[in-house]
């Protein structure tokens, strides 16, 4: 009896956590409304939140059209991203993968490569400025993604061993690589130049009414997880394990799978391909918070996940200055050397994070 | 008699395509509540194929595994899960995993979608915990632990999944002395208090005939054997197995030996322990015993000393070291 109570205590402890990770989160996103390159006092933002009219009608218009929208979709992207991260990770076992390895940037970048590299053939000079651009890039991206997933998802059926469905990732986005290379080898500077500002990543671009699409995808992503986080508890002990424990392996996967294209393939469409937050999250959170429990993982690490990006947002911003940085720049040189910092501290990564 | 599992003309084997590649064929046996079986075995004969297709992951090529009187290959995921509990050779790590909650892991096929642990889970946990006397490692994460600690704690996992039968890939590999011994007495104790069915593949023979219920027997050129270890040694089925020209199974002692060509006789006087390993040390380089041979051997007591008498001249020595250096130096072996 005094056994259980001692591990109940222990189950109890690291509540505290998750209401301090939410109040970070509400002051980050409060903060990132009020920076940027016009200066609005703070009271008006408050101001403008509780619904009432700002001082100036511009302001508003700054903050509620872009400042917000903006801020929304870097907590939406973190989350998603950080999420699908750890999924990959425990799913192949390896502190390495990512949203990405299955090969879903290199399918979207290879929609968009096309739509934006070809475009020109067809006189259509697409970028986010027109009123159908950013559609069609979100649809681009879609196509591409979606192509590349359904033919992982097709050899994932066929194929037995998560570590052979990894290199087939690795596989497939070496190839559509090579696809955009050939392309943007044919193309003119212009369209280079347009394809090259979609890779380095963007959280601006979304207005409210492309909001109303992002976040169901996100929403629905974000919801498989909670019957996903049971068997990665699971796969934890490793897939023979997990299956002598009466999971199905095939039904895991394929929900993984689907999870990580609206999450990852949602957040590359919307934004363009952002790196790191995807490797980097998890183990960030792992280290703030050691549990290896999924359904207390994928809280935290969405909370961090959107923590994280908001503040790359911010720094991306370059306060007080006109300009601004490319998001992609931005998550990786920050996070790299935290997440170097971290892994030294804790001197192993084999006992930190869920190789 | 209850049984807990039953093979019936069961075949094993792959499935290459079309062609069908059989490893053993016609096993009937049972398995009994309580009872501790080992499986016993060279590399490469079958063992794995068997404990694979007892265990539900492989389709047999012919024949029935029955469990309740249902074919276990008929199971869905979780109901075989419920039936039988692994521990395998697989290397775990799991990063912050507390030990309770690497524990816990086992209720899997018990919980409710989400994975929630009931109040039953929970007390569940806690017993197998103190049955395998492992509540001090509990709230220790997991890649802190010695192998020894950590095959504990991953047979607690498999008990706490609460099948009838328990089927261990060579739990003991990778574990010193003390925790082979104390992992298998360990087993043996479970099997009969929990009356769990325990199956293990071992190749720890000398140990497994000290612990095993019954003992199965695979070999390349002969039919599967199996019974009281016991038996099966009178029966000269162990010394039939494991009978090589330089190494061989010796049915008095119930342990392995290297058979060395025996080249120059002894008398080797006297009895107890130290007349034995003085015997051993001498077998091993090529000495026998045969009385009335010329040269004498003789340990005293008093002394603590070896007499060596040969041709009349005597010699003592103090350690079998020594005793072994002169008589090479002496005598016309090597």
């Amino acid at each position: 009896m005094s056994q259980i109570l001692k591990i109940s205590a222990v189950r109890g402890k690291k509540r505290f956590i998750f209401p301090l990770m939410i109040l970070v989160l509400v002051g980050l996103f409060l903060l990132s409304i009020s920076l940027g390159s016009v200066r609005i006092p703070f009271a008006e933002i408050i101001n403008m939140l509780m619904g009432k009219s700002a001082e100036r009608a511009s302001w508003e218009i700054i903050v509620l059209e872009f400042r917000i929208p903006k801020a929304i979709t870097a907590i939406l992207a973190g989350a998603a991203l950080a999420v699908s991260g750890l999924q990959m990770q425990t799913f192949f076992r390896n502190p390495l993968a990512g949203p990405f390895v299955l090969g879903i940037s290199s399918g979207a970048s290879l929609g968009v490569a096309i739509l934006v590299l070809t475009g020109g053939l067809f006189g259509l000079g697409l970028t986010w400025d027109t009123a159908v651009g950013p559609w069609l890039l979100i649809i681009a991206a879609v196509a591409g993604a979606a192509t590349v997933m359904s033919l992982i998802l097709v050899t994932a059926i066929r194929i037995r061993d998560s570590m052979t469905l990894l290199i087939i990732g690795l596989m497939f986005g070496s190839a559509t690589g090579a696809i955009v290379s050939v392309l943007q080898y044919f193309s003119d500077a212009t369209q280079i130049q347009a394809f090259l500002i979609w890779t380095f990543g963007s959280l601006g671009n979304l207005s409210w009414y492309q909001l109303k699409v992002f976040f169901p995808v996100i929403f629905i992503g974000l919801l498989l997880c909670v019957f996903l986080a049971k068997p990665l508890n699971a796969l934890l002990l490793g897939e023979s394990y997990a299956k002598s424990m009466g999971m199905r392996l095939s039904r895991v996967r394929i929900g993984i799978i689907i999870s990580t294209c609206l999450l990852a393939g949602g957040v590359t469409a919307f934004c363009g391909p952002i790196a790191f937050i995807g490797i980097a999250v998890p183990h960030l959170t792992k280290a703030v918070l050691p549990v290896s429990d999924h359904r207390k993982l994928f809280p935290a690490v969405a909370l961090v996940g959107a923590v994280v990006l908001l503040i790359c947002d911010m720094v991306a911003q370059l306060p007080g200055s006109e300009q601004t940085l490319p998001i992609n720049a931005v998550t990786s040189l920050i996070g790299a050397p935290v997440v170097i910092w971290v892994i030294v501290r804790r001197r192993s990564i084999k006992n930190s994070m869920a190789l | 008699m209850s049984v807990s599992m039953q093979a019936v003309d069961l075949e094993i084997g792959y499935k290459n395509g079309k062609n069908k590649i059989s490893i053993l064929s016609g096993l009937n046996f049972s398995l009994l509540p309580g009872e501790l079986v080992c499986l016993v075995g060279p590399n490469g004969v079958g063992k794995s194929t068997l404990l694979r297709t007892l265990a539900g992951v492989q389709s047999p090529l012919a024949g029935q595994v029955i469990m309740d009187g249902q074919s276990i290959h008929q199971l869905t995921p979780i109901q075989l899960a419920r039936k039988i509990s692994l521990v395998l050779t697989d290397k775990i790590s799991v990063g912050n995993l507390q030990v309770h909650e690497l524990v816990a892991l086992g209720r899997y096929p018990f919980t409710n979608w989400t994975g929630h642990l009931t109040e039953q889970d929970y007390e569940m946990v806690d017993k197998i915990i103190q049955l395998i006397g492992i509540g001090y490692l509990a709230k220790q994460t997991v890649h802190t632990l010695s192998d020894g600690q950590l095959q504990k704690v991953m047979i607690a996992r498999a008990l706490v999944q609460d099948g009838d039968l328990l089927i261990l890939d060579e739990p003991t590999a990778h574990l010193d002395i003390m925790n082979k011994v104390s992992v298998m007495k360990m087993l043996r104790q479970i099997a009969h208090e929990t009356q769990k069915t325990i199956l293990l593949a071992s190749h720890e023979i000398e140990l497994t005939l000290q612990v095993a219920d019954k003992l199965w027997l695979l070999d390349c050129s002969r039919p599967f054997t199996q019974g009281v270890p016991e038996d099966l040694i009178l029966k000269g089925a162990l010394s039939a197995m494991f009978d090589k020209d330089d190494f061989g199974f010796d049915m008095n002692s119930g342990r392995f030996k290297f058979s060395q060509p025996a080249m120059f006789p002894i008398h080797l006087q006297g009895e107890g322990q130290v007349r034995a390993w003085t015997l051993h040390a001498l077998e091993k380089v090529g000495f026998y015993h045969s009385e009335g041979a010329n040269v004498r051997i003789q340990y005293l007591p008093h002394s603590k000393k070896w007499l060596v008498e040969q041709k009349g001249k005597t010699n003592e020595l103090d350690t079998i070291e020594n005793l072994l250096i002169f008589l090479k130096q002496n005598l016309p072996i090597r």
